[in-house]
């Protein structure tokens, strides 16, 4: 549609006869077109086009004047009076009083396919209408559903139906939103997705190397597969170690059931560890599968998957949760106005209670603004006072933290040095042992339960406001879990690497140095120890105090126990509990295939227990989470701990000497030697490509390559926000401007004047307007 | 699926999905619940009309601050009662498929009491009113709540909000998408 199209257009609709066509001026109103378009109108995703200038206006000059006009009494006399012609009806929206400037309102009396007169817009009509619309052929059907052209939606859309059916617990997602709201279930959608994770992660392993040890015998010989062709890899030690290997299996009851939740004893020599597989080829009916291979590429093949679907994961939340980080203030309370209520509350108890967060969000809001109006009026003196606080605080916590990270470190060395002593079964009672097996655990789940109420209590006297100290309350359990996670594995890393009188299968001999016979199966018990433990410990807080504080708040009828007693669904520090859980399994699953069918079976379960404390034992959160914020957060928090863990699973792959006793590698000096093995064993082709691809400058020139594309990205997004500011900025602009001359017109009448949706054509339309105007 | 499919016929479960966002299993699912709320009526004319009260019988409907506008916007004989084509009007536009600029629409004309096309400060003080239940603001706070959200909003200093500036915040709303459901 070109300008010049236009300015005929406007020239030739507007005039004297404009009264007949039924256009009035009420109020100046930028959104309105001139009538609805006679094109179809189309309830699909994009809004109805309409178009500011239309041609077809010309059709309303054809009908006669409407008879349904509005028989409004007179209306008072205004200031507008003056400027209109003496015969067209005025009819002010609002009372007068509010018409604060001398503002046109261009009202269209054409009956458009809306429902009612009186609205400006071309709405979406009813669907009854619609439907009869389509039986006439002018409605295009809704996005989603036309006719799909190309395969890779069919495609996309036959998968998004077979993942319908991993949509699991769905009717119990519904009856906690209901009763809890929006943010709560967040949490219950992550554990959702990360129990199907670990549902594929364990099929994928129990497939690809437990089924195939379990189910083969192993051959007997060394190959050239697995040592390659100039053997540099000394077979004899790995044999005879392997043929002193001895695990102990007491035959009394209580220490076989203790031994199945500390993952020692018979528990060793099952596929649950990494010591069970064997090193050499297994037999199967027509050829020989390759274990050592098969178990390092399925360790490998399990980082990269979730890798990608956290990537995946992490992305499609961003998608919905476009944060500006500018005048966060103002746009909270759009937020919570428009968007705060949450339509998905069924239960009455919980909207009251919404509604009570919402006000009082509000308020807070306002409180914070007036607040920090005071705040800029702050004398030094109280400026230093705060800032010493701060630092106090600081420095206080970063001891804090120091300490734990001690705590833990000695507590695993404890454990392993008392529990590898050479005669401990027979010194100690098992229960005893069971204790201190724990210990490590016990003290991260100590340590987890006081920290964070001890960081609340001094976070207050920081004297920040509530979201900043929300995020830095969240960031110190942050840290709390990670340096914990960190302890552990440093600690285990010093007992294995301890390198002083070993023997020649390389076993200590309890000091300085442990006596662990098999290091990877012993890691892999410390982690399974971690997994089973925590997993003990928040079912029985969950039930057990949470239980406790329902009991007391339903039986007191004081109403002021009754508030502090009841406890509320503690959305960060459970979300943090499934991202430690989560990082131990990927940790732990070269050292434990089997431990993510442990964490299947511990989701499952936590997922139920959750569900009761939900329902029946928590109230939703006071301060409501922004589930926007909060999901991509804590998807953050998971990668950002998946990348930690990264190094030292890729340390132990590729540098750490395996235990020459047990396990896939015992003949390797590093597990990725099967990997080499295998390249140098070969097309000659292909350690060619090999070789080019690993080299230092082809990584480099990939380095540099994929910076100057983020740094390209980066150009582009920053190019693409300040134009959207722009464009934003020149439709206000130009609104103004075309009011101004509307009003030095003396009131003619002009079509709309400004874009219902900014978009590009729209906003040319515009300016050439403006030109057109102007002239 | 015998007893429910047979009370539409395949050409209306077609056009019913060429015109919502839902799948037929979903329409036929709606029609369910809309049976439920009340049988005698539905089961012998599904082209019943319900009246509003019995429409606020929905467990999530009624507890929504906002449920007499709801029925209001989406009842097409503008009274409130709504047939079993406005109510599946309803809930596609509630649903989870129905995109951000279909709800921000329908957002608009649910907050908009008086029905001008322009959210005034009038309707800005309803709005508040009924999002904080039982206790209502002060005074000065709500001016000061309502200038506020004219500052971020009203780019053209009417003292109201048109529907562009509406969709304008909205966009700027995360939470807008997840708050503005309802799934059955």
């Amino acid at each position: 549609m070109c300008s010049t199209g236009f300015v005929t257009s406007m020239k030739d609709t507007w005039g004297p006869t404009d009264e007949a066509n039924g256009y009035s001026l009420q109020d100046i109103d930028t959104d309105r077109p001139p009538s609805a378009p006679a094109t179809p109108i189309t309830y699909k995703a994009t809004p109805p086009p309409t178009p500011i200038f239309q041609p077809e206006v010309k059709s309303p000059k054809n009908k006669p004047k409407s008879p349904e006009q509005p028989t409004n009494p007179p209306p008072p006399p205004s200031p507008l009076e003056d400027d209109l012609r003496d015969n067209e009806a005025v009819v002010p929206l609002q009372p007068v009083e509010e018409i604060k400037k001398k503002v046109f309102v261009y009202k269209s009396r054409h009956k458009t396919k809306t429902r009612d007169v009186t609205h400006n817009r071309a709405l979406t009509p009813y669907l009854g209408e619609r439907r009869k619309l389509l039986l006439e052929g002018q409605v295009k059907p809704t996005d989603g559903l036309k006719p799909i052209r190309s395969n890779w939606k069919r495609f996309k859309m036959s998968w998004n139906e077979a993942m319908y059916s991993f949509d699991v617990w769905r009717g119990a997602l519904k009856k906690i939103e209901g009763h809890q709201g929006m943010s709560v279930v967040s949490y219950f959608t992550f554990l959702r997705w990360l129990f199907l994770l670990n549902f594929f992660i364990f099929l994928l392993i129990f497939w690809v190397i437990t089924f195939f040890q379990v189910a083969f015998k192993a051959t007997t010989v060394y190959d050239t597969d697995l040592i390659g062709s100039d053997s540099k890899f000394n077979t004899t030690i790995a044999e005879t170690c392997s043929a002193s290997y001895t695990t102990n299996v007491s035959s009394d009851a209580l220490t076989l059931i203790l031994d199945f939740f500390q993952g020692t004893g018979w528990m060793e020599d099952t596929a649950m560890f990494n010591g069970f597989y064997t090193d050499k080829k297994l037999e199967l009916a027509a050829s020989n599968y390759n274990m050592p291979l098969a178990y390092f590429l399925v360790t490998v093949a399990v980082m990269l998957i979730s890798l990608v679907v956290m990537v995946h994961n992490t992305l499609s939340n961003l998608k919905n949760t476009v944060m500006p980080k500018e005048n966060t203030s103002k746009v909270n309370v759009c937020n919570v106005v428009f968007a705060g209520l949450d339509f998905n509350i069924a239960q009455l108890e919980s909207m009251v209670l919404k509604l009570k967060s919402i006000h009082l969000g509000l308020v807070s809001e306002l409180q914070e603004q007036r607040h920090k109006k005071e705040k800029k009026n702050r004398t030094s003196e109280e400026k230093y006072k705060v800032y010493t606080a701060r630092f106090f605080v600081n420095f206080n916590i970063i001891l804090m933290l120091g300490g734990a990270g001690v705590a833990i470190y000695y507590a695993q060395e404890f454990s392993a040095d008392f529990t590898t002593q050479p005669d401990v079964a027979t010194n100690y009672h098992s229960l005893v042992i069971l204790l201190v097996q724990f210990l490590p655990s016990i003290v991260i789940g100590v340590l987890n339960g006081a920290y964070p109420v001890i960081f609340g209590l001094l976070g207050k006297l920081e004297g920040y406001c509530p979201a900043t100290a929300i995020c830095f309350q969240l960031i110190r359990m942050v840290f709390l879990r990670l340096a914990s996670l960190v302890m552990i594995v440093v600690s285990l890393y010093v007992q294995i690497t301890c390198s002083r009188d070993l023997n020649s299968c390389r076993v200590g001999d309890g000091n300085p140095c442990a006596a662990i016979q098999c290091w990877e199966t012993y890691v892999g018990s410390a982690f399974y120890k971690l997994i089973v433990f925590d997993f003990i410990i928040n079912v029985a807080v969950t039930l057990g105090v949470e239980g406790l504080r329902k009991l007391i708040s339903s039986k007191c009828q004081c109403s002021l126990v009754k508030t502090i007693a009841q406890s509320e669904f503690d959305l960060p520090s459970n979300i943090l509990d499934l991202v430690y859980s989560q990082t131990l399994l990927w940790i732990g699953i070269y050292f434990a295939p089997l431990i993510s069918a442990v964490s299947v079976v511990c989701y499952f379960m936590i997922f139920y227990v959750k569900y009761l404390s939900a329902m029946y034992l928590t109230v939703p959160p006071e301060k409501p989470y922004q589930a926007s914020k909060s999901n991509s957060f804590f998807t953050i928090i998971l990668m950002v701990a998946f990348f930690v863990i990264c190094v030292p699973v890729g340390y132990v792959l590729s540098n750490l000497e395996p235990s020459p006793m047990c396990g896939p590698f015992r003949v390797y000096s590093a597990p990725a030697d099967i990997i080499r093995v295998q390249i140098d064993n070969a097309s000659f082709w292909f350690s060619v490509i090999w070789r080019v691809v690993t080299s230092s400058a082809f990584v480099a020139t990939l380095i540099i390559l994929l910076i100057l594309l983020v740094y390209y990205c980066t150009a582009l997004k920053s190019a693409h926000k300040d134009m959207m500011n722009d464009q934003l900025k020149l439709e206000g602009m130009d609104k103004k401007y075309l009011f101004s001359r509307i009003n030095e017109l003396g009131g003619t009448p002009t079509e709309s004047v400004a874009a219902e949706r900014s978009s590009g054509a729209s906003i040319s339309i515009q300016s050439e307007t403006v030109a057109a105007v102007g002239t | 699926m015998g007893g429910s499919q047979s009370v539409f016929t395949e050409q209306e479960l077609t056009d019913y999905q060429e015109l919502t966002y839902f799948t037929k299993k979903e329409i036929l699912h709606v029609f369910k619940r809309f049976q439920q709320l009340n049988p005698d009526a539905v089961t012998k004319d599904k082209n019943a009309k319900l009246g509003k009260d019995e429409i606020l019988e929905l467990p999530e409907l009624k507890v929504n601050p906002f449920r007499d506008r709801i029925c209001q916007v989406f009842s097409s004989s503008k009274d409130g009662n709504m047939t079993f084509e406005d109510f599946l009007d309803m809930m596609s536009v509630f649903s989870d498929n129905a995109p951000k600029n279909v709800k921000v629409e329908y957002a608009f004309r649910i907050y908009d009491f008086d029905e001008d096309d322009m959210i005034s400060s009038k309707d800005l003080k309803e709005v508040v009113d009924k999002l904080t239940g039982e206790q209502q603001l002060p005074e000065e706070d709500m001016q000061q709540l309502i200038d506020n959200i004219f500052e971020e909003a009203d780019l053209d200093d009417d003292d109201s909000l048109s529907f562009a500036e509406f969709e304008h915040v909205i966009s700027k709303a995360p939470d807008f998408v997840n708050s503005f459901r309802i799934r059955l």
